[in-house]
């Protein structure tokens, strides 16, 4: 059993705890720099402010009925350190997944009620840090975030739900769209939608040969995981061997996916035919994307995954299948990414690798194939790569004129009391 | 026996690895040894729920809380009535004890000359926490006991 427990609006959350005047208010923080909005309450929300909205490029109207603030990250800090360390009253083990979000492995544990327990921990984050959270609890990651998300929309008011039984996964299943499954991007719920798998529940009753000849082995592991059987394959914990690796940081930065994604294929493509090339084959792929840490003025992201292949694979297609799908579990838009890239691992010699048991598919062709495109490959590089290798801009003092105080790490920023 | 910085604790704990004690034998105190108190020991019980506030006003003087008291607050706690809480009331915050009934919320202080507060709906007050304790230095005491 998991949980995924995730704050609300978590840096605006953070403002209100030590500024209960903002509470009901549309505010929103705003990305380091003051560049734009990377965090909005539901006010702000219901007024139109879009995530990455530019405050100068609002309607004076909106602006006015809007509260700013900088970010802060020393205050942000302090308070998802107290929520993780709350959660971590009640699972001994979890994976914090992100400043504002943790995956809390409860299989260790009896608990009868899992609803009641779902309750319980919300409650406590928000007695000891006052942060609202939503808390999804299911038989595996993937239903977890489901029923986070489900939590959020669906049941707002009380902001926890436990699939903990199957009627409760079907329900999740059948609310939810393929395109809002998590590790199903826009192109594959696209594809399914024309097949008419247009919710979760169509997915799971996916015949497996089509998921697998469409989506490949992640896109039946993902079917598992909606099944209830929790794939272990992929996990955000690097792997330690050493690897084949291939990435490059964009001369200037990206937030488009598709370059991203082209980006990906070619470094995928790459680590491909560096295999080829000394006759090996890779267990496991893992793809990391992150933004600059020495831009002050950017909000920083780093997220990596690896996934494990079904059977050892030198082939660019596979590769390159593969490395998309990871994507798009770690892809989050609004960032200014710096660098992408592919690690291959688990390095096994070519003619050592063991059949996958379930796969009939005939190799033959697609080495023929790789063959040939392994000259194309050559070029590829040079063309596609189109991105220029400037340095960076300069680094400068950051622009922050709506801070609030460090009220929990400086003696002289606590609140004042009249 | 070397001339090295001491850094703390030493020659009092069980060397670990390659760590040379400084003294070439154990101390007699090794196994005896425990965490010195700290105030944190003292006044915060929840770490995770514990926050600092600067007390300004004079409202809770009869209750020893002066101008320039660091008030340790709770804010897992629920209040009960007759506790000393932190309100945010009138969009600012105050330090008041809580007295709840029925269907009255009412909040007094420590001081005749400031007036208790009848709690209405249109204030929108939030108890922000529960106040467990109360640190002053003595310069703040004789300032403001001025005896």
């Amino acid at each position: 059993m998991y949980a995924l427990v995730d704050c609300n609006n978590f840096y605006v959350s953070c403002e209100r705890v030590f500024n209960p005047a903002l509470i009901g208010k549309p505010v929103i923080v705003l990305s380091n720099n003051d560049g734009c909005a990377i965090s909005r309450s539901q006010e702000a929300k219901d007024l139109g402010v879009e995530m990455g909205a530019i405050p100068h490029l609002m309607p004076e109207e909106m602006c006015k009925q809007l509260r700013m603030f900088s970010s802060n990250y020393t205050l942000y800090g302090d308070m998802s350190d107290r929520v993780m360390k709350t959660l971590s009253l009640f699972v001994p083990r979890m994976e914090v997944y992100s400043i504002d979000e943790a995956f809390l492995d409860m299989s260790d544990m009896s608990y009868t009620n899992l609803q009641a327990l779902g309750v319980k921990i919300r409650t406590t984050v928000l007695r000891n840090t006052a942060i609202p959270t939503c808390v999804g609890i299911a038989p595996t990651k993937v239903l977890a975030k489901m029923a986070n998300r489900y939590a959020k929309k669906r049941v707002k008011e009380i902001g926890v739900f436990a699939a903990s039984t199957p009627a409760r996964v079907q329900q999740l299943l059948d609310y939810t769209a393929v395109g809002d499954v998590w590790g199903i991007g826009r192109q594959y719920a696209d594809m399914l939608v024309k097949n008419k798998i247009i919710t979760a529940a169509d997915f799971v009753n996916a015949p497996e040969d089509f998921v697998r000849a469409k989506m490949s082995v992640v896109g039946l592991r993902l079917q598992k995981e909606l099944k209830g059987i929790p794939c272990l394959e992929w996990t955000f914990e690097p792997p330690k061997k050493k690897a084949i690796g291939s990435s490059r940081s964009f001369g200037s930065l990206v937030t488009d996916k598709n370059i991203i994604k082209q980006a990906l294929s070619n470094y995928a493509a790459n680590c491909a035919l560096k295999l080829r090339a000394q006759h090996s084959a890779a267990g496991n792929l893992k793809v990391f994307i992150h933004t600059n840490p020495h831009r002050k003025q950017d909000e920083q992201y780093y997220q990596s995954i690896v996934i494990q292949m079904a059977k050892a694979t030198n082939l660019t297609t596979d590769i390159v299948k593969h490395a998309m799908q990871g994507l798009d579990f770690i892809f989050r838009p609004g960032f200014n990414y710096l660098k992408c890239g592919i690690e291959l691992g688990n390095i096994v010699p070519e003619d050592q690798v063991q059949f996958d048991l379930f796969s009939n598919r005939d190799d033959t062709k697609i080495k023929k194939a790789t063959a040939t495109l392994d000259k194309i490959n050559a070029k590829f590089g040079k063309d596609l790569v189109r991105f220029s290798m400037q340095g960076f801009q300069k680094p400068y003092k950051a622009r922050a004129e709506h801070l609030s105080k460090c009220f929990t790490t400086r003696l002289e920023d606590i609140i004042k009391i009249k | 026996m070397q001339f090295i910085p001491y850094t703390g604790m030493q020659h009092l704990q069980p060397s670990s690895g390659d760590a040379k004690v400084p003294t070439g034998f154990p101390s007699p105190a090794m196994e005896f040894m425990e965490e010195r108190i700290t105030l944190d020991k003292i006044v915060v019980e929840n770490p995770l729920s514990t926050y600092f506030a600067y007390n300004e006003g004079e409202a809770m003087t009869e209750a020893g809380i002066f101008p320039g008291s660091i008030l340790v607050v709770d804010k897992a706690l629920n209040a009960r009535s007759g506790d000393i809480v932190i309100v945010f009331i009138n969009g600012e915050y105050i330090a008041r004890y809580i007295k709840m009934s029925m269907n009255k919320c009412t909040l007094w202080a420590a001081n005749k000359k400031v007036q208790p507060i009848e709690v209405t709906e249109e204030m929108e007050m939030v108890v922000w926490g529960v106040v467990v304790s109360v640190v002053t230095d003595s310069k703040t005491i004789k300032l403001c006991t001025r005896w």
